[in-house]
């Protein structure tokens, strides 16, 4: 199933309806049982609330229990009682999300990225990078263009401002590497164009300072668990070109194969909001661990990391997808 | 006249003269196991004592290339007071080697004695008796009971390839019964001391017994898949893996046709550094010219030129010029496994060597076993310079077969290793390898089975690739941020960052 399908089913498939009428809700009378109790004095230690003494006290005078029976609760007070963080009446934050403070959010994500190195080659045949790391021949000869390498990203943002959703700054680093046996440069032997002593290999690890919007107004207020989001900012990708030896390569020129370049990046994605499978585990989880919401998301990345187009450098961006999971809290 | 009141003092004092009288002087006691204490530690390069064998001394210090420099160890015997009587006046004996309880009751073609280092009375251990001996001695024996003194006698199969084991110093407390120790009389059989223990080689930190183990027999693993494959000023060699035991590592040697060492080549380990798993050791590399005990080499039995025999007689051993001939001794046992040693059995004859003998300058006589385990090592002296100019040369008729330290071209490899890569070489020209494997206590072997020729030539990375094909990839670096061509995207890239920074300040004022 391609993502873009995977997307369209969700809230077809997920949509919970509204909030039920607080009696009809036991999965969250359950919640409130244990707030309550929470919020209630806990008993104190006995060891602590009555240290041994040496000294045996005197037994405290016998108290006469009054005669009336304790009066039964008032309607209200029963009604107050039940309905202590349920729906609308549960603690909010002052944009009137319930649960924890929410600030912050990690995402893992993976996802087949391949520099567009080749983009500013205009030459016969192949680029240089798809000639040494593309597909080959049974002689070496690179023959079609390189397979994409899975790249593993991890990202974070700050969630600054609630607007419909968090609004947020944050930066993500992946890693990327690809390697291949270097070309031999006079070939004596035309079957074999390849050294089985050089192994070749280019590392990439982009970065990126990200101002990200993720708009949770339907999964916060209508139980509809999807978050569309959008991301944008400045990127830059250290780089580096090893020999076989496993030094830094050189040019001609002794330019020696590392740097970084700079660039753009934009991220539009939609999030699985997860808590609905579990509610109260999702609660639970809020109140144990600070964790406000998990997630599973896909997206699409779109990046020019080239130096803003100024210059020969190497194009490091890619238009590519990912798919990971996120957490808020 | 005698008081009333002295007499019974008088007869008190006979009575108790009588007693002594009857009892006669304190009980001799004979020397036991308990009594002696015994600790190695290593001799320096003049001759003073060094410090105590540890562990790992006990278990990999003596290897072939050891023995054969005549590397000494100290041991030193310390009798305590016996807690009741005093010590009989029979003789006290130490022997150094292994069974030596064996050699002493029958001298035969496969039971030899030890070698004897003191003959004294147990009051000359009272202080502690300091004694040293060449650590060929721990392997080999004397030829009979005539002479045991390691001074003058001469060591029976000196440090021979085949050999390894345990020993130490032995001890012997004569009962008087007959002159001369029995088997019977010893007490300390080689495994105590006050160094701690060693270990097996098989679990090395499994607790063994107080023996000093030698072992002259590098690695007999036969290793396959060698390969070269020539680089970019580098030559990598490949070989499968090897599940062996015994090998603890390796080092690929290299050298141009003509025989020169190339990089520069390594220092030889000195004398005196630790036995760590990553060295190994050739007489001629730890003691040049001065090797003291050669090597009776084993022929593999290729070459039967059927010329006279020549065995390990105690006569050759220890002359350098004389065994270059590359005579063989057959059926050596294991100390550890048969009750004997195969002095003087020789399966094969002197093999076709170009030895003069006339010093061992050659690699004929003195280097260890190493150039003489592979399959086509048999009979061939090296006489440095030969080229032969194509892959497959025979091992023996490269100088490299010297295992020579100024060939080592590589790092020291795990024995896990497969590839080894030898960086530094000219493209277009033509080199020789080897690959040597070395166990634990650095006795190495040639275990590429032919020399390997290869000519490093030059490649083309990605880097130098991207600039073949339009200089696509620039000069590298890490600052792009110096342009003359004005570009709004850096500068809306840039504007919303500002614009970010702005919002959180904002907030932050809130």
């Amino acid at each position: 199933m391609s993502v873009a399908s995977l997307l369209l089913a969700l809230p077809l498939w997920a949509i919970e309806p509204p909030p039920a009428p607080p009696a009809d809700d036991s999965t969250d009378d359950d919640e409130i049982i244990i707030d309550g109790d929470e919020d209630e004095p806990a008993d104190p230690d006995p060891a602590v609330a009555e240290p041994a003494s040496a000294e045996p006290k005197p037994a405290p005078a016998p108290e006469k229990k009054p005669a009336a029976v304790k009066p039964a609760p008032s309607s209200e007070a029963l009604a107050r009682e039940t309905t202590i963080g349920i729906g609308d009446d549960e603690p909010k934050d002052r944009s009137g999300r319930t649960g924890s403070p929410q600030n912050f959010a990690l995402e893992v994500k993976l996802g087949p990225y391949l520099p567009d190195i080749d983009r500013a080659y205009s030459g016969p045949g192949l680029g240089p990078y798809a000639a040494i790391f593309g597909e080959t021949d049974s002689t070496g000869a690179a023959v079609d263009q390189p397979n994409a390498v899975v790249m593993p990203v991890l990202g974070f943002d700050w969630q600054f401002f609630y607007l419909g959703g968090p609004l947020g700054i944050g930066a993500q680093m992946g890693f990327f590497r690809d390697k291949a046996d270097a070309l031999i440069t006079v070939p004596t032997d035309e079957s074999n164009v390849r050294s089985d002593a050089d192994e070749t290999v280019f590392g990439v690890v982009p970065m990126a300072l990200l101002l990200s919007y993720r708009f949770e107004l339907l999964a916060d207020r209508f139980r509809v668990p999807l978050v569309p989001y959008a991301k944008g900012g400045l990127a830059y990708a250290f780089f580096w070109n090893t020999t076989g030896s496993g030094n830094l390569s050189r040019n001609s020129r002794s330019d020696v194969a590392r740097g970084g370049v700079p660039g753009w990046q934009v991220n539009l994605g939609g999030m699985l909001r997860l808590d609905f499978i579990e509610p109260g585990t999702a609660k639970k989880l809020d109140r144990l661990t600070g964790i406000n919401h998990t997630y599973l998301f896909g997206e699409y990345q779109i990046s020019r990391i080239d130096n803003f187009g100024q210059g020969q450098v190497l194009n490091l961006g890619a238009a590519t997808w990912f798919a990971g999971l996120a957490i808020e809290f | 006249m005698l008081s009333s009141s002295t007499t019974p003092r008088l007869l008190a004092a006979l009575a108790g003269l009588g007693t002594l009288a009857l009892a006669g002087p304190a009980a001799a006691v004979p020397v036991t196991s308990t009594d002696l204490q015994i600790t190695y530690r290593f001799v320096e390069d003049d001759g003073s004592s060094g410090t105590e064998l540890l562990q790992n001394d006990l278990n990999f210090y003596v290897n072939q290339a050891r023995c054969q420099c005549g590397e000494q160890i100290e041991a030193r015997i310390f009798l305590s007071a016996p807690s009741d009587g005093m010590y009989d006046n029979d003789f006290v004996r130490t022997f150094v080697g292994t069974q030596c309880d064996a050699g002493q009751d029958s001298v035969g073609a496969m039971t030899r004695p030890c070698a004897k280092l003191i003959d004294a009375q147990p009051n000359d251990y009272n202080d502690t008796i300091t004694t040293t001996f060449d650590t060929v001695w721990l392997s080999s024996r004397v030829p009979d009971l005539t002479d045991q003194s390691p001074e003058s006698a001469s060591p029976i199969d000196p440090c021979g390839g085949n050999q390894s084991g345990e020993a130490g110093i032995w001890v012997c407390a004569e009962d008087g019964s007959q002159t001369d120790c029995q088997g019977s009389e010893f007490i300390i059989q080689g495994t105590q001391n006050q160094n701690g223990t060693n270990s097996t080689q098989a679990d090395p930190n499994a607790s063994g017994s107080g023996g000093i183990v030698f072992d002259y027999q590098p690695p007999q693993d036969t290793l396959t898949g060698f390969d070269s494959s020539p680089g970019d000023g580098a030559v990598v060699i490949r070989w499968d893996r090897s599940n062996s035991a015994q090998i603890n590592g390796y080092r690929v040697l290299c050298a141009d046709l003509a025989g020169n060492p190339v990089l520069g080549g390594a220092s030889a380990p000195p004398r005196s550094a630790a036995t760590d798993g990553t060295l190994y050791y050739t007489a001629e590399n730890l003691c040049p010219g001065e090797v003291k005990y050669v090597v009776e080499t084993t022929d593999t039995g290729s070459e039967d030129d059927g010329g006279s025999e020549t065995t390990g007689d105690e006569g050759t051993t220890g002359d350098e010029g004389t065994t270059g001939d590359r005579s063989s001794t057959g059926a050596q046992l294991d100390p550890l496994i048969g009750d004997g040693w195969g002095y003087g059995e020789s399966a094969g004859g002197t093999t076709g060597g170009t030895d003069d003998g006339t010093g061992g300058s050659t690699t004929g006589g003195a280097t260890s076993s190493g150039t003489d385990s592979g399959s086509s090592t048999g009979g061939s002296t090296t006489d440095g310079g030969t080229t032969t100019g194509s892959s497959g040369g025979s091992v023996a008729d490269s100088p490299l077969s010297s295992l020579d330290w100024a060939y080592v071209c590589s790092d020291h490899i795990s024995a896990t290793g497969t590839e080894a890569r030898v960086d530094g070489l000219q493209n277009g020209t033509e080199y020789q390898f080897i690959v040597v494997a070395y166990d634990r206590a650095g006795n190495p072997v040639i275990v590429s089975p032919e020399v390997m020729f290869e000519t490093p030539e030059q490649t083309t990375d990605f880097w130098e690739q991207c600039e073949a094909q339009g200089d696509l990839c620039g000069t590298g670096g890490f600052c792009h941020c110096r342009s003359d061509d004005s570009n709004p995207a850096a500068w809306l890239g840039t504007g919303l960052l500002l614009f970010v920074m702005a919002g959180l300040r904002r907030r932050g004022n809130r």
